[in-house]
């Protein structure tokens, strides 16, 4: 990892640690109709992106950069399949797998600390991949 | 990136994409104005399509996504004014007007029509 690259997880370490307080939430939860998101692809997207990849309980979905385990994790809500969470900050991963494995029951989604560009995961591995707001 | 996501799709697999990105052919002041108002990565080298299609996918269809995009940073500067109180104490002040200040530097770029927010789907060969 480059120093730019570790400043860039700092960044989003400090991210994931803002906004905690109860009226944050509240203000999520108003704009995307979740507090889980931290970036700006709400519930109504995410259901979007669910129905576009059709998925079902067989298929293993990758979201990268998924901080809290979002979209992913509403997808595998919406489909039943299964989903594999990666990112950097580990002050998101944590988090993620706490709620999910409530939300969606425990083994349902993965959390695995990984950089997009070189993904610890063998050819043809996953029936889908999301990512939002990473490239960006 | 992409052509890790390539790699370890199956045959037919599908990647779904969310960006906010500079739409292109803008004037070289409206981009820089653009890369001020916008995420701090937000200056992509190409438009992701394009990136899609170098990386190997097919079927590359783009969605634009701002205008829901744009009800989203609306709904949450209403919010944002609504519990100002409650956030300068929760967040700090500073906390407070970053995210103010974040949110409105948004709308302002996707109004002027500097900022879009684009789903690319594709599918791998």
């Amino acid at each position: 990892m480059t120093e730019r690259d570790g400043g860039t997880v700092r960044d989003f370490e400090e991210k994931y640690l803002r906004l905690r307080s109860e009226a944050a939430r509240s203000v999520r939860e108003a704009a995307m109709g979740s507090d889980v998101p931290n970036g700006y692809t709400g519930i109504e997207q995410a259901d979007h992106i669910a129905e576009r990849l059709r998925l079902s309980s067989e298929d293993i979905l990758l979201d990268l950069g998924s901080g809290r385990g979002w979209p992913g994790g509403r997808i595998a809500q919406r489909t039943g399949c299964r989903v594999v969470s990666t990112d950097l900050p580990l002050v998101a991963l944590g988090p993620a797998r706490r709620h999910w494995d409530d939300a969606l029951g425990v083994g349902r989604m993965l959390t695995v600390c990984a950089d997009g560009r070189l993904l610890p995961f063998r050819d043809r591995a996953v029936h889908a991949v999301t990512h939002a707001d990473v490239l960006c | 990136m992409l052509r890790e996501c390539r790699r370890v799709l199956v045959p037919g697999g599908k990647i779904a994409v969310l960006t906010i990105a500079v739409p292109a052919g803008l004037a070289d002041d409206d981009a820089a104005m653009a890369l001020e108002l916008g995420p701090s990565r937000v200056g992509a080298p190409d438009t992701l399509a394009n990136m899609m299609h170098e990386a190997g996918f097919r079927g590359v269809e783009e969605v634009n996504e701002t205008p829901r995009f744009r009800e989203v940073i609306i709904r949450s500067l209403a919010r944002l004014r609504a519990l100002e109180t409650e956030l300068r104490t929760g967040e700090g002040a500073d906390g407070f007007e970053a995210e103010w200040g974040k949110k409105s530097r948004l709308l302002e770029g996707v109004d002027r029509g500097l900022l879009v927010r684009t789903l690319v789907v594709a599918e791998a060969p």
